[in-house]
């Protein structure tokens, strides 16, 4: 008994979060979420991404409390909660407009979760000190949300959420509203946020960048569908299909049909070319397969060289940190390819041909 | 002087002359009553002759030394305490579930809820006058107060609804994210945020309330006499100027109101 107990909460014990067969539909027969199983870890930094409508701020609604599920168990510390109020949560959350109260200051708007956890007086206003102090608004907390600017709003809403130190904070595109230099700065603080205090993060955005930027993991979600729960490397490198392959980075889609011939996996394209390539998710002998490859990983070398696929280079641009190249591929039915080359590569005249290198560790032959 | 510019022909200038006059006139006409009833009010005399030749406050004496008068101030001024308070508190709860999009049937039920505003009055104060009588509500104040919310009402909605559609529901989100109760909530979050809609609703109720006559009519005896019924009757008992300095008194009343409901409506748009 004495040994079993520990091996018994050791399954699933990392998990603050569990998503079990979570379905929701708004009208009845259209599911906005399906069938999500889904585990955040705790300490964990985990990003929804998808485009909108994919259900992934919907999935973190229903976290929040605000949106009760269709079907199936949202599990919070091990406890159901779908039935559970979202003021009886003690969840954090920021929201893309900030909602910071308009007739509150600032201090009063990050003191509001304190009240109603018993929390007055003194102790209140230390900690809302403090509070503020974490994220560089100390001396603010006279002034109205109102005489405040977007990065500095964000940040109080961002105060307000951890001041009672919540074991889960959400977070629904809180960046969305901020210029991109601003942006990328409060990624890094929020990020830093997150590993200091060790709290947990369910973070929802329709940028790839952010979301590869700040995430432990990410969950790509599309139609309602999660389509793949990786760390921002594996999802880049080993994208689980060909949506995952295109919303996250740019890829060049070859249609082909994936072949497992011995240890190999080969993409046979129409034109009866065979490319040999990796498969991330083993796809079935004959399948309708993409053969995806990105643009950086394809070198460019003269016409005619050995193992090289002929080419005709169509326009190159000059873009400073890389040239970007556009070439038309015969054996790739005409298609069009874009590569990245460094800076300082020669790249051929347009009309020119040349030869495409496609290592075969890149190549990756995904589901269409 | 016309509004018009510089390279506007003759007949254009004619035709911008004649809405202007048109304008004025109708202007004139609108608020003509205010400049025979406040000077005819402040005469001496005890007929309605105007120009006045001799001002006194004498009506304005008779009014406030006139118990019926007094009697009548005090049951309107209860009447519309009352309306107000009711017509808000349930116009402000309407409004606020009337705003959620699940609300079964929503267009159906808020055209109920403002058809006080488009059944003729008679009709509103005959049904009343037969319902009420059934349940003894008759010649009692709680029988006028309920038929006055119901006619005060279709303006709190209306107000608290203008307001509401510009309310961040990410506002009462974040209220409960934050551990309040719903409660808390409405009354810390959203009732600060939507004050101007809910106090001008309150103004529009007193109005509705103290200037309401047929009703009224109906449905009070005489110790329970509201003050424009007492005006109503004493129009036709004895033609007195003292009528002049009620309405006066009326008048202001409104003129105030009115400039507080837009004070408050200017707020609401900037915040």
């Amino acid at each position: 008994m004495a040994l079993n107990a520990p091996l018994l909460r050791a399954k699933g014990a990392d998990d603050l979060v569990v998503f079990d067969g979570v379905q929701k539909s708004y009208d009845g027969h259209t599911l906005v979420v399906r069938d999500l199983n889904l585990a955040v870890k705790r300490g964990e930094f985990l990003t929804l991404l998808g485009p909108s409508g994919s259900g992934k701020t919907t999935t973190l609604m229903m976290l929040g409390g605000f949106e009760r599920p269709t079907a199936g168990h949202i599990l919070l510390d091990g406890k159901p909660v779908e039935a559970l109020p979202p003021e009886k949560r003690d969840i954090g959350f920021v929201f893309q407009n900030y909602a910071l109260f308009p007739h509150m200051s600032v201090a009063e708007n990050v003191a509001f979760p304190l009240r109603y956890r018993g929390v007055r007086g003194a102790e209140a206003r230390q900690r809302v000190a403090k509070a503020l102090d974490m994220v560089r608004l100390g001396g603010f907390g006279g002034r109205r949300p109102t005489q405040l600017s977007g990065g500095q709003q964000q940040r109080v809403a961002l105060a307000r959420a951890l001041v009672f130190q919540p074991k889960l904070v959400l977070m629904d595109e809180p960046l969305g509203a901020l210029d991109k230099q601003l942006r990328e700065r409060m990624q890094i603080e929020i990020k830093h946020l997150q590993q200091t205090l060790g709290i947990t993060i369910v973070f929802v955005t329709h940028d790839q960048s952010e979301a590869l930027t700040m995430s432990d993991r990410v969950a790509v979600f599309h139609d309602g569908i999660l389509q793949q729960l990786a760390s921002p490397r594996e999802l880049y490198d080993e994208p689980a299909n060909a949506f995952v392959a295109g919303f996250v980075g740019e890829n060049n889609f070859v249609p082909c049909t994936a072949m497992r011939i011995g240890p190999h996996a080969h993409a046979l394209l129409e034109s009866g070319l065979s490319l040999v390539g990796t498969m991330p998710v083993a796809l079935p002998n004959a399948a309708q397969a993409m053969l995806a490859i990105r643009p950086e990983r394809i070198g460019l070398v003269a016409s005619g060289a050995e193992g090289a696929v002929a080419c005709n280079i169509a326009e190159a641009f000059f873009l400073g940190d890389h040239t970007r190249v556009d070439a038309t591929v015969p054996a790739f039915g005409g298609m069009n390819v874009t590569i990245k080359l460094p800076p300082s590569t020669p790249v051929p005249p347009p009309g020119a041909s040349a030869g495409l290198v496609l290592p075969e560790q890149h190549c990756r032959i995904i589901a269409p | 002087m016309l509004w018009l510019p510089s390279y506007a022909t003759g007949p254009e200038r004619l035709g911008r002359l004649a809405v202007l006059v048109f304008v004025a006139l109708v202007l004139i006409f609108l608020i003509a009553p205010f400049f025979v009833v406040v000077p005819l009010s402040v005469s001496k005399e005890a007929f309605f002759t105007l120009p006045v030749k001799e001002y006194s406050w004498r009506w304005y004496q008779d009014f406030f030394g006139n118990e019926r008068w007094i009697a009548s101030v005090i049951n309107s001024v209860i009447a519309a305490v009352a309306t107000t308070i009711l017509a808000t508190m349930l116009g402000t709860a309407a409004a606020l579930g009337l705003a959620r999009p699940e609300f079964p049937y929503r267009r159906a039920v808020m055209s109920l809820m403002l058809s006080p505003m488009i059944v003729p009055i008679v009709i509103v104060a005959v049904g009343s006058y037969l319902f009420f009588g059934g349940l003894g509500l008759i010649n009692t104040r709680p029988g006028l107060v309920l038929s006055h919310t119901a006619l005060a009402l279709p303006f709190v909605v209306v107000t608290v609804a203008a307001t509401l559609s510009t309310y961040d529901t990410n506002l009462t989100r974040a209220g409960l994210s934050l551990g309040a109760p719903p409660v808390a909530v409405f009354f810390r979050v959203t009732l600060p945020a939507i004050a101007p809609g809910v106090i001008s609703g309150a103004i529009f109720a007193f109005a509705v309330s103290f200037d309401e006559v047929v009703v009224a009519l109906f449905l009070t005896s005489a110790e329970r006499r509201t003050l424009p019924v007492q005006m109503f009757s004493g129009i036709r008992d004895q033609i007195n100027p003292t009528i002049m300095a009620a309405a006066t008194i009326l008048l202001g009343l409104s003129i105030v109101l009115f400039i507080v409901a837009t004070w408050l409506g200017r707020r609401g748009q900037k915040a």
